[in-house]
């Protein structure tokens, strides 16, 4: 069985796809690891921290090229496996399969687009019907995302978030009741955690998210949550941010986004954390594929060209 | 993803040969070149009849230009829409203007104060465009609310379209009764010849042009009625074949006339889309131009969008020419146009109206909130307006009832948020 994951995972490597019947077998295996994860998971340092990944399976592998192979290092992705890029399949069932083979060196939470809803409008449904002929694949890894933890805690110190903070949430302790094996509710504390972002600009300390779902979260909120919960930082994701990451709210929240030139068209570059055995923090910079190999590739990574109007 | 193709693709009155100088090494016959053109067009009126599929435009017209229905992510869905219904209030404005009250009681120097004030001019520096976003409000297919005056005078107007493509802009406003007394539409022949078939074949567009002479011509590539007339040619020779052709279809220099140019001038070459510009200030009595097309083409976004057109052959030859909003308002106000004005798309987006806001949030699922701010920052709207200068004193009367209904049709925003 584990000649068959380890076939499996090189197979996926060269981005390609396993078969229906293997990703069935990989996520009931997947299941029964998640099953037993907290919603606020354990991790601990030293540990890489990464942001959303987007289908962007070439930038997936110049990401581990840059921070170090599984399981040498020690890694959190922050949700966002899927949706946008044109291999969330390979991006997804390659960290699921990881995840499987060494389950204590990866931690896999939940992002806004690891849900029914939103892949069928972002493209991870359609991406499944076109490289397995039904939405079986789909369905599969809909039910795992039900199972992907919430967040996760490094050290007790550093919170790991794919969004943000909640109004409904005071305390670590209350993420931990949260019933999480569900469809991304769409509002509701589960819901915002996944969905909320930071705003420089608030006064009030939370405001109406631009994005529908979720909340802004301000400085005057962040910080009585870090002090109540003896936090030093939140780590987050789910914003594009052209230099990879962000700090804000005096050091106290980071954005890190680990998916370069987002869309094939955004033309950022990208990060991630790498948070050392004393919790200091040093950020990798990297750029997409593409672009690493000069331009030597004759035909682009991607398949259909990015959007733009014209 | 999968449905992600090729959103909105050029629309130009030009041949493909300067357009494309990338295809050198692939042998493209001019068959070959004209099924690209037709592909981009095809893809073009797809994305509009994404938007209009899904609610965010209400265009009963597109539909006839779009073999396979593609629905598109929700960020072009949200441009597609913004383009249109900001170029659809302008032209709507420009359409209902008119000159209001007695026009003795508007004395020039009260006029020209306003305009130097609402709009940025070559001598007010400090003017900056990109931060006034309250002074804009483009609300979308609604009638002008403002109460008219006792006195109006209404005036014979034109619409020229540059690089038509596939627009249904004429047939939309006409079903709504809102017409022009003539709509010009150009664009390359190969464009003009599907466009003019699907027209002269279905009751929806010859009900809507209800000239019983429409009739085609030259081949099939164009067609002519009373108040709407599709021209094939070649932007690039616009004095010397444009005009004249223009001229034969009744095209009158002394009415005020909006000139449309969407994605159109930066596809040409500076020297040649100046020509356009030159030519309208020079011998309109009275226009407007509205452009709408790509800016900031150096930062990480612009240069990526840059070399991702290149690879699909597609080339922006103005883009340096007039990369920014500033640069976009002195193409008109260094040739000595009265008022410029240009905004990019976030702008227009941030000061849709509330209810109108909530109306488009709710129609899909929207996430791509950094990614619009980006695409959206990269297009703008940039309009202007002048009426030419005659030698004869008794005309200047004249001249300034056409500035006023000028001002009127882009003020419009001004006096809306009053």
């Amino acid at each position: 069985m584990g000649s068959d994951l380890d076939r499996q995972i090189q197979t996926l490597l060269q981005c390609k796809i396993i078969t229906e019947a293997e990703v069935k077998e990989l996520c009931l295996k997947a299941r029964e690891i998640l099953v037993e994860e907290s919603n606020v998971q354990r991790v601990d340092a030293p540990v890489t921290v990464c942001g959303d990944i987007h289908g962007q399976f070439h930038d997936l592998k110049e990401l581990f090229k840059v921070g170090g192979e599984c399981p040498k290092t020690n890694y959190l992705f922050m949700g966002d496996f899927v949706d946008r890029g044109h291999h969330s399949v390979e991006t997804f069932l390659l960290l699921l399969a990881l995840k499987i083979r060494y389950p204590d060196r990866i931690t896999l939470i939940r992002g806004n687009h690891e849900s029914r809803q939103i892949t069928k409008v972002y493209g991870f449904y359609d991406e499944c019907f076109q490289k397995f002929g039904s939405a079986n694949v789909w369905r599969y890894c809909c039910e795992i995302f039900d199972y992907l933890s919430l967040s996760a805690i490094i050290d007790d110190r550093i919170f790991c978030v794919h969004g943000g903070l909640s109004p409904s949430i005071n305390t670590i302790d209350q993420i931990r009741t949260i019933d999480r094996m569900q469809e991304v509710p769409h509002n509701g504390a589960m819901c915002d955690l996944l969905w909320s972002d930071p705003d420089p600009d608030s006064c009030t300390g939370w405001g109406l998210s631009p994005r529908g779902a979720g909340f802004l979260f301000g400085e005057s909120v962040t910080k009585p949550f870090l002090h109540k919960n003896g936090l030093e930082l939140i780590a987050r994701a789910h914003q594009l941010v052209m230099e990879g990451y962000k700090l804000m709210f005096d050091d106290t929240v980071v954005t890190v986004w680990s998916a370069p030139n987002y869309c094939y068209r955004c033309g950022n570059v990208a990060a991630i954390l790498e948070i050392g055995s004393e919790l200091n923090k040093s950020y990798r910079i990297f750029k997409d594929s593409d672009r690493n190999s000069m331009n030597l590739r004759s035909t682009p990574q991607r398949e259909g060209p990015p959007d733009y109007f014209l | 993803m999968s449905g992600h193709r090729s959103p909105e693709q050029p629309r130009k009155g030009v041949t493909q040969q300067r357009a494309m100088p990338f295809s050198s090494g692939v042998h493209q016959s001019s068959a070959g070149r004209d099924d690209v053109i037709k592909g981009t067009d095809d893809d073009a009126i797809i994305s509009k009849l994404s938007a209009v599929d899904l609610g965010y435009l209400d265009d009963p017209f597109v539909k006839y230009f779009v073999k396979r229905p593609s629905r598109r992510p929700p960020i072009i869905n949200r441009g597609s829409y913004l383009r249109t219904v900001s170029l659809d209030a302008l032209t709507e404005e420009f359409i209902k203007s008119t000159i209001e009250g007695p026009p003795e009681s508007v004395s020039i120097d009260s006029r020209a104060s306003i305009t130097t004030t609402a709009t940025t001019s070559s001598s007010s520096k400090t003017t900056s465009t990109s931060s006034t976003p309250t002074t804009i409000s483009i609300k979308p297919s609604s009638p002008s609310s403002s109460s008219l005056p006792t006195t109006t005078i209404s005036i014979k107007k034109q619409i020229v379209s540059l690089g038509c493509g596939s627009d249904t802009r004429y047939f939309k406003f006409k079903s709504k009764g809102l017409s022009a007394h003539k709509y010009f539409e150009i664009d390359f022949q190969e464009s003009t010849a599907k466009k003019a078939a699907v027209i002269k074949k279905n009751n929806a567009f010859t009900d809507i042009i209800a000239d019983p002479d429409l009739k085609l011509g030259q081949g099939g590539t164009e067609l002519y009625s009373k108040d709407y007339c599709l021209l094939s040619g070649d932007l690039r020779e616009f004095e010397d074949s444009i005009v004249p052709k223009l001229k034969t279809q009744g095209f009158d220099i002394s009415l005020p006339t909006l000139f449309l140019s969407e994605c159109v001038l930066i596809y040409i070459q500076p020297r040649d889309s100046d020509t356009i510009v030159n030519w309208v200030g020079n011998n309109m009595d009275a226009s407007l131009f509205v452009v709408y097309e790509q800016i900031n083409p150096t930062d990480a976004f612009g240069a990526m969008m840059l070399r991702n057109l290149k690879t699909r052959q597609i080339e922006l030859p103005g883009i340096h020419a007039y990369p920014s909003l500033k640069s976009q308002e002195e193409r008109f106000l260094s040739r000595g146009w009265l008022a410029a004005k240009a905004v990019s798309m976030n702008t227009l987006h941030n000061a849709l109206p509330d209810d109108e806001m909530k109306r488009i949030s709710n129609l899909e699922i929207f996430d791509e909130v950094e990614e619009w701010q980006l695409l959206a920052d990269h297009y703008c709207v940039a309009w202007a307006y002048h009426a030419r200068a005659h030698s004869q004193p008794e005309k200047e009367h004249q001249r300034e009832q056409l500035i006023s209904l000028l001002f009127n049709a882009i003020h419009f925003t001004d006096k809306k948020r009053q």
